[in-house]
């Protein structure tokens, strides 16, 4: 029976990986080369990327926050709201974006007034990354925070601490494994976001969108070596969030 | 002393007033709002009441200490104790209190590797350390283990009297609160009693406060109602009794009878072999151990 189970557990990961291998066979890695917009291309997606997820933690750790110690119907609705954007096909997320903050939409409009276009521009990058990470990030904290005993908070606060103190000195420290897995998540969801990007911010191109452009002007084995920089690009972070957590467990 | 009068509604409606005098247990069964009326008095539960009634939690001159300690499990020990102190000496005073404890020696260890009888004791000094005008204990024995529990609950007391701070410690036993300088009963949603464990003891007032404070046995007389403890009732020159049950607890023997109702006995330090099911026996009631309940 051991053997039974440990055999189909070895298939499932085989299934999950061994086409990630093929990155080593299938490209045409002789004749490799990175063109000058695949390095503008790594550069947006990274630098982009990097300031989505500064925004992501600073608005969505508060929210987070509320949605684990909330206990009523405002919570719960706050709750559907977050997954609605995560549910929905990342097309049309960016569709209704375009429509909204578009050069002739009235929000689009108004950022426009003081200089900031949100579309096609390195902000609207930015948006899309935000749109795409954000309820993914919230969902994940959210969790990590619940995981945090609400009477040490409550002991906290007969300690004389409250409000943002206390989120840092006792909420933030003992939720730091989950959050920083939930950063990763982000991360991850944020750089590889194609959907949104496709509709709103096509330039400049990030990674999947260079990507995309280079395997039907190219063909496949030829994106190979951007492809394997875009999984440099997007792994070291998780997987140093993850190995730092990792040790803080042990 | 303390006085307190505090109304809550929720997660359980409380109306409630007495004095905290020295070590006060406030006794009531699971369920009754003894934790809600810690949380309550600790500003971490809506209510209504003095003192502190208008006080956030974090401005409140308590000392809260709940059930299972809560020792912060990313600090240390000394990290814990210095939690609410400020300034450059902050670790320098936590030290002194763990000293003074006589736990100095746990201060470098992770608050959450600790047994519970020295987290206890973590606890009370991170607790004392912001000078508290009285101390909430939320069942201080519910994380200690029960060969250590009564030296240990005897040490916390000694600890707290020392300091002059006086303490309310919620417990649904019995035992703890006779260790206690002041016992206030907690039933229904009110106070039902307050006094010392003796005059409670001696003196229950109500059904519901004798069987708060151990009396297991009832029976109605001339409209009132009379009882006994188990412990009191006497196997000699009495009332015939039939024995229904015989159980040990530890060197006692705890005897079900009937007496024309069923009644408890604790036999102490009593031989098992002594006691059969369906032995008659006899029992005797001395007058001066039955209470008479005024309701």
């Amino acid at each position: 029976m051991r053997l039974l189970t440990g055999s189909l557990l070895l298939l499932v990961l085989a299934f999950l990986t061994v086409p990630l291998f093929g990155l080593a066979t299938g490209g045409d890695w002789l004749h490799a080369t990175i063109s000058a917009d695949d390095l503008r291309a790594i550069f947006t997606s990274i630098s982009g990327g990097a300031v989505a997820l500064v925004l992501i933690c600073l608005m969505g750790t508060p929210l987070a926050f509320y949605l684990a110690r909330g206990k009523g119907r405002m919570s719960a609705l706050a709750e559907a709201l977050v997954l609605i954007p995560m549910l929905m096909p990342t097309l049309a997320i960016g569709i209704l974006l375009a429509s909204f903050y578009g050069p002739e939409a009235p929000a689009g409009e108004a950022f426009a007034r003081i200089g900031v276009v949100l579309t096609n521009s390195p902000a609207a990058f930015v948006l899309a990354a935000v749109y795409a990470a954000l309820p993914t990030y919230v969902i994940a904290a959210r969790a990590a925070l619940r995981e945090v005993a609400p009477e040490l908070e409550d002991v906290a606060r007969t300690l004389g601490e409250s409000g943002v103190n206390l989120f840092f000195r006792v909420s933030l420290p003992l939720a730091q494994r989950g959050l920083a897995a939930a950063l990763a998540l982000a991360w991850v969801r944020a750089m590889g976001e194609f959907g949104i990007v496709l509709i709103i911010a096509y330039f400049p191109q990030g990674m999947p969108v260079r990507l995309w452009v280079d395997v039907q002007e190219l063909g496949v084995p030829a994106v190979f070596p951007l492809l394997a920089v875009f999984l440099a690009a997007a792994l070291p972070l998780p997987l140093w969030l993850g190995l730092r957590s990792r040790r803080a467990a042990l | 002393m303390v006085d307190v009068h505090y109304r809550l509604r929720k997660p359980i409606a409380l109306d409630v007033q007495f004095e905290v005098r020295g070590f006060t247990a406030l006794l009531g069964t699971s369920g009754a709002g003894k934790t809600s009326l810690l949380k309550a008095l600790a500003g971490l539960l809506p209510a209504e009441g003095a003192p502190w009634g208008a006080l956030p939690a974090h401005e409140r001159p308590v000392g809260y200490m709940p059930q299972g300690s809560a020792l912060f499990p990313h600090l240390s020990v000394l990290e814990n104790v210095a939690f609410a102190l400020r300034g450059k000496q902050r670790l320098a005073e936590a030290r002194k209190l763990l000293d003074d404890l006589g736990i100095g020696h746990l201060a470098a260890r992770n608050g959450a590797k600790i047994s519970g009888g020295e987290a206890q004791r973590v606890a009370l000094a991170r607790a004392l350390a912001r000078r508290p005008e009285v101390l909430l204990l939320d069942e201080p024995s519910a994380a200690l283990d029960a060969a250590t529990r009564d030296a240990v609950l005897a040490q916390l007391i000694d600890s707290i009297d020392a300091r002059g701070v006086p303490a309310l410690a919620a417990t649904h036993d019995p035992a703890i609160a006779m260790l206690a300088d002041w016992l206030v009963l907690l039933a229904q949603g009110r106070i039902i009693q307050q006094g010392t464990p003796r005059e409670l003891l001696n003196a229950p007032a109500s059904v519901a406060a004798a069987k708060l404070l151990g009396y297991q046995n009832f029976w109605p007389a001339d409209g009132r109602t009379c009882c006994i403890r188990a412990e009191d009732i006497e196997i000699g020159a009495g009332l015939e009794a039939i024995v229904r049950g015989v159980r040990e607890q530890g060197t006692d023997l705890r005897l079900r009878c009937f007496v024309a109702a069923p009644v408890t006995v604790l036999v102490r330090n009593g031989e098992r072999s002594a006691f059969v099911v369906g032995q008659k026996i006899q029992l005797r009631f001395p007058k001066d151990k039955v209470r008479v309940l005024a309701s």
